[in-house]
């Protein structure tokens, strides 16, 4: 009985641990296609596109953090598949403009964070893996190294993925 | 590196869509002459209905031999077919392009990691992210390098 018990609690003791390492590092993806049927969707598609290569065009911030912002703020309509392709190209750039301080890292990975939390399914798309490195990146910055080397290892592991799917 | 380092190429790669199926391809072309009495030549057997499986088993080709010459023959026949089942992205430069920058994305992740790991000696679990990253990196890079070795041999000729 007294073994038994050692067994439960050890069992007890290892498997929150085993469970928290593997879920920080979970990397679920998904292979999405940007498409959009009907006007409204392809309006949206247009358009965002429009402010994300203005964005990466632009030498100003601030007129690069607006540009990105529309993009996340647009409401996705009906029929647009794979906009979160978009978006977190647009939450990537933000990343990249906000990180530059602690007060922006931390604001970079409050918006990042929840996108590319290990519960969600990211596009299989190099998009995910440079918004992973951001993530990565501004952690660092603000002091969540745990939060840092996780998304960079999911974002390595991302990666090989992309190049086992390219290899010849 | 920068985050922007990471490959931008957002396109997919193209024919990626007809990997499975030039695989399947592929496999089916070959497999049948990797059995121990397949024929090189041969084309996939599917069974009927009506055959048993004492039908199925029989030989349906004259046997090649066991010997080390039939066999070395066979494998050079075999590595002569698997360059010609190579599919259409190994003749694309850009395909070696994006492989080898995401190498290069890989391993540049990887000194990050490792920093991380190199100021936190004494925690195995950032250890291994780091041994897990410096392997990602080296195995990326050969990708990299059979890619490009891979290419080149179709532009020679040589399989």
């Amino acid at each position: 009985m007294r073994r038994r018990l050692g067994w439960a609690l050890a069992w007890g003791l290892f498997v929150p641990a085993c469970t928290s390492e593997s879920e920080a590092l979970r990397l679920d993806v998904v292979d999405v296609e940007l498409s959009a049927v009907g006007a409204e969707a392809r309006a949206y598609v247009r358009r965002c596109a429009e402010d994300l290569a203005r964005a990466r065009a632009s030498a100003d911030p601030s007129e690069r953090e607006a540009l990105a912002l529309a993009v996340l703020e647009r409401p996705v309509p009906s029929g647009v598949e794979g906009a979160e392709l978009l978006r977190l190209e647009a939450a990537e750039m933000l990343c990249e403009t906000w990180d530059s301080d602690a007060a922006g890292a931390r604001r970079a990975v409050a918006l990042v964070g929840p996108m590319l939390a290990p519960r969600r399914r990211l596009p299989l798309d190099p998009i995910s893996a440079r918004a992973l490195v951001c993530l990565g990146d501004a952690a660092d910055r603000a002091g969540d190294t745990d939060l840092a080397a996780t998304s960079y290892l999911r974002a390595i592991r991302l990666m090989q993925m992309l190049q086992e799917e390219a290899m010849p | 590196m920068t985050t922007a380092a990471v490959g931008r190429r957002t396109g997919r790669c193209p024919g990626r869509r007809s990997r499975g199926l030039l695989l399947a391809w592929a496999l089916a072309a070959v497999m049948p002459a990797c059995g121990p009495r397949g024929g090189v030549s041969s084309g996939p057997v599917a069974p009927t209905s009506a055959e048993s499986d004492e039908q199925v088993s029989e030989p349906r080709e004259p046997h090649e031999g066991e010997t080390a010459p039939e066999l070395a023959e066979r494998l050079r026949r075999l590595r002569t077919q698997q360059g010609e089942y190579l599919p259409a992205s190994a003749k694309d430069p850009d395909a070696c392009e994006y492989v080898c920058s995401l190498a290069t994305s890989i391993c540049g992740v990887k000194e990050k990691l490792c920093r991380l790991a190199d100021e936190r000696p004494a925690d195995e679990t950032y250890q291994q992210y780091c041994r897990e990253a410096k392997l990602a990196c080296k195995n990326a890079q050969d990708n990299c390098i059979g890619c490009v070795e891979a290419l080149e041999g179709r532009a020679s000729g040589s399989p």
